[in-house]
């Protein structure tokens, strides 16, 4: 199977989970600039690292299927962006809590105090 | 170099000091000696007394006849400026050991007569205190090396005055004093009674001993600049004359050494004799204001505002012997022409003290004004180039004077502090032995056979003839008005004596409250008039058989008190001939006016032939007696000349100081500093503020122009940061 095949043809061609990693970040980046809300951007940018981390999954099928031989490093480098992102949701949440306490609401558009 | 005993630093450290720890220990512990405050401040002076015998013993005893009048010093160094050292130490020799004896002994026998004198006064303590610093400073100018500790101490003195003076400082002036106006006599005048106060007393002494210690101080300078320009010339290395130049032996062997006749300009253009004669008439300033000399004697007379005690010590050892015993130190330095100044001054101030005392009321007037015309007579001996004479009469003088006025005080205690002599008389009765004092010191200072004063003065009248016969011309003025103030004095000691103490009682009220004043007056008293018998103090048998000094003839003051600088023999021999026949002169010229002068008093006082009052219809005697009574105007010459001058110069400046000084310049400089505060204030508001506020409002613009991309809206970064990543990716495609 050469290299082009496996990029575009058949089923489980490359291809197919590019567009959907691109269009899962599209996703995120859509929430990240559309919602005020500061849990809906956290949400914006959950979606964007598991897009990352589809793309290295691909990445690391295509490799190993192209060149033989095991290779870990992209399956390995996606547990460490599930990892993050749970401790950047745990960070996060706290912050947005922190920022509720304080302020009585979460839309960041409103928490505004270091504006000049 | 003389073998330097420790007797000549020890004993008069010792006479000096005690003194001044009697000051110290009765000013600063005074309030917890009680009554012991005047009895320690006698054993102290009597202590300093015995010190000086022993030195003047030990001196004599121990120099022997060859070296006794060269002076021994022992000197430490005090500073040291520009090379040259400047020394403190004691001169000692025959004079300096004499004449601490004389200070310190007349000061033990004064302190003894203040216990009578000073009880029950309010600041009794202050008045041992003072008496002691006054005697303190006194011993340092007779015992000091040289000029410049001289001038301090001789300031030492014009304080101890000062204080002594204005010791009753709270007294009013005479023209608001009740008790004054009403004892006072009827044609009491020639006085300035607003001006007759304690406390103006001792400004005016002070103030005209400071015109005097001007040119005192200009004369030492002259000595210094001369010993210092000559220092490091031919002959004058041996002298060492960096090395304290001022000291009393190096001005000797200066002027010894030709120092002073150098040909080239040492100063202001004058060289040799001249400017030795302006160095020694400047010097002598300082003596014409201590001694009250001509033209500053005005302030002796109102120092009598003090105690009599002080008066005293004032007359007799202290203050005004100052002036002539450093006329005396300086005496060898002295050029023919200076020492002409010296008997000038002597003889007007002689003249001038004695025809002012003929016409006085107060008792203790015209023994001031007494002291004041023998002062004269010492400046004329000195001054005719009697150094033994002059000081032989300074020491008869400061016993019989000290007398006189210790007399004095016991008469006016005793008569209700009157002393206006109208209201006395007949006292003799009352007071034995104070009248038996009073004789002796009036028959000594009149000059009569046998007692001190006539040795003293018949050898000045002797050597002022002297020196007349020799030079003639305007020599004649001093010896010529020296026998002429002889006879003065006869008469109005002669007064003095018949009014107070002989005749019939003038006020009886005052007559029978008198009585003789304690032994503690009297012992001091009769002490004192022992001193006036000639015996003590001359051994020479001169002309009629009668005792006498002689600077050629025998006995202790001719032997032991002689100028440093000796006479050439030949000159001596020639005026021992001349002398020999001005002595006989002298002598029975003296005895005359001393007849006339009592016969006049006595015509005009006890028989009341001559009354006054009849002598005052002639005219020319009643101007005289104006002109006397008057002062010869001379207070009144300075009241209204000087004083007032000085007053309106003040008043001149005061205006210049006012109107020109504080309106023009001070106010017109704050306008000028204001129009100009005002200029800096402009161009600091707008230049300098405004650079800054430049400065500060484009930051700010700048700042407005960039603060919109910082919109706190987490959206539009987001934004920004991808289209950004897209901006660059395009960019990238674009570019490969």
């Amino acid at each position: 199977m050469d290299q082009a095949n496996a990029i575009l043809a058949g089923p489980d061609a490359l291809v197919n989970y590019l567009l959907l990693a691109g269009l899962l970040f599209a996703c995120g980046v859509f929430a990240m600039i559309s919602r005020r809300n500061a849990v809906g951007i956290l949400m914006g940018v959950e979606l964007m690292l598991n897009a990352a981390g589809i793309n290295f999954v691909a990445f690391a099928r295509f490799g190993h299927a192209t060149a033989g031989g095991q290779q870990l490093d992209g399956q390995v480098m996606t547990l460490f962006i599930i990892v993050l992102a749970a401790a950047e949701a745990a960070v996060a949440l706290a912050l947005v809590l922190a920022v509720f306490q304080t302020h009585k609401t979460i839309s960041l558009d409103d928490v505004d105090e270091m504006r000049m | 170099m003389p073998h330097v005993d420790e007797i000549y630093w020890i004993l008069p450290a010792g006479i000096l000091l005690l003194p001044l720890l009697g000051f110290v220990l009765i000013l600063f512990f005074g309030k917890y000696m009680e009554r012991f405050a005047d009895k320690l401040a006698i054993i102290l002076m009597l202590l300093a007394f015995v010190l000086s015998v022993a030195l003047f013993a030990g001196i004599v005893d121990h120099k022997g006849a060859a070296a006794q009048s060269d002076p021994v010093i022992t000197s430490v160094p005090w500073m040291n400026v520009a090379g040259v050292t400047l020394t403190m130490g004691f001169l000692v020799d025959n004079l300096s050991a004499f004449m601490s004896m004389v200070v310190s002994g007349l000061g033990t026998l004064v302190l003894m007569y203040s216990l009578f004198y000073m009880e029950g006064d309010s600041l009794y303590r202050r008045y041992f205190a003072y008496m002691c610093f006054f005697c303190f400073a006194m011993l340092g100018v007779v015992l000091s090396s040289n000029l410049l500790m001289t001038y301090v101490f001789w300031e030492l003195v014009g304080l101890g005055s000062y204080l002594l003076i204005g010791f009753w400082f709270y007294k009013p002036a005479a023209a608001d004093d009740r008790h004054y106006q009403e004892l006072k006599a009827s044609y009491a005048t020639g006085i300035d009674e607003r001006y007759l106060s304690p406390a103006h007393a001792q400004k005016k002494a002070l103030v005209m001993n400071r015109v005097g210690d001007f040119g005192f101080a200009v004369g030492i300078a002259i000595f210094a600049t001369v010993a210092l320009q000559v220092a490091g010339g031919a002959g004058f290395q041996a002298l060492k004359l960096t090395d304290s130049p001022l000291d009393f032996d190096k001005l000797y062997a200066a002027k010894a050494a030709g120092a002073f006749s150098q040909a080239t300009p040492l100063l202001l253009g004058l060289s040799g004799p001249a400017l030795l004669t302006l160095a020694g008439v400047f010097t002598f300033m300082g003596a014409i204001g201590k001694s009250a000399q001509f033209p500053l004697h005005t302030w002796l007379p109102d120092a009598m505002q003090g105690p009599t005690t002080g008066s005293a010590i004032i007359h007799a050892a202290t203050m005004v012997a100052a002036g002539v015993y450093m006329t005396a130190r300086i005496h060898p330095l002295l050029t023919p022409t200076a020492l002409y100044f010296v008997a000038m001054i002597g003889a007007l101030t002689a003249f001038l003290g004695a025809t002012m005392a003929l016409v006085q009321w107060d008792i203790k007037a015209v023994l001031a004004y007494s002291t004041i015309s023998q002062l004269g007579f010492m400046m004329i001996g000195l001054g005719s180039g009697g150094y033994t004479q002059g000081l032989a009469h300074l020491f008869t003088h400061a016993m019989f004077k000290c007398m006189l006025f210790l007399g004095a005080g016991a008469v006016i205690v005793r008569c209700h502090h009157l002393q206006d002599m109208n209201r006395m008389g007949g006292l003799r009765r009352k007071m034995p032995l104070t009248h038996l004092a009073m004789l002796a010191g009036t028959l000594a200072i009149t000059g009569a056979p046998f007692f001190s004063g006539s040795y003293s003065k018949d050898a000045i009248l002797a050597v002022a003839l002297a020196k007349s016969l020799q030079h003639g011309g305007v020599y004649w003025i001093p010896s010529l008005l020296a026998l002429v103030t002889a006879g003065l004095t006869a008469f109005y000691m002669w007064r003095l004596m018949a009014m107070t103490f002989w005749g019939e009682p003038r006020d009886h009220h005052v007559y029978e409250h008198a009585h003789e004043a304690p032994p503690v007056a009297y012992v001091p008293l009769l002490i004192l008039a022992a001193l006036c018998l000639g015996f003590w103090w001359s051994g020479h048998i001169g002309p009629l058989g009668l005792p006498g000094l002689s600077a050629h003839g025998e006995g202790w003051v001719n032997t032991l008190i002689v100028s440093p600088v000796r006479p050439d023999a030949a000159l001596a021999s020639e005026g021992a001939a001349v002398e020999q026949t001005a002595h006989w002169a002298a002598t029975i010229i003296s005895l005359l006016g001393l007849l006339l002068g009592f016969g006049a008093a006595y015509a005009m006082y006890i028989k009341k032939s001559v009354t006054p009052e009849r002598l005052m219809q002639s005219g020319p005697l009643r101007a005289c007696y104006t002109l006397f009574s008057e002062l010869w105007f001379f207070d009144r010459l300075y009241q209204d000349g000087i004083v007032a001058g000085a007053k309106l110069l003040n008043r001149l400046a005061w205006k210049f100081d006012d109107g020109f000084v504080d309106h023009w310049l001070v106010d017109g400089w704050e306008k000028v500093v204001r129009v100009w505060s005002l200029a800096a204030g402009a161009f600091d508001n707008w230049v300098v503020d405004g650079t800054v506020d430049l400065l500060g409002k484009t930051t700010w613009l700048l700042g407005s122009a960039v603060r919109p991309l910082q919109a706190g809206k987490i959206q539009y970064y987001v934004c920004v940061t991808f289209g950004v990543v897209i901006l660059v990716w395009l960019g990238l495609l674009l570019a490969l």
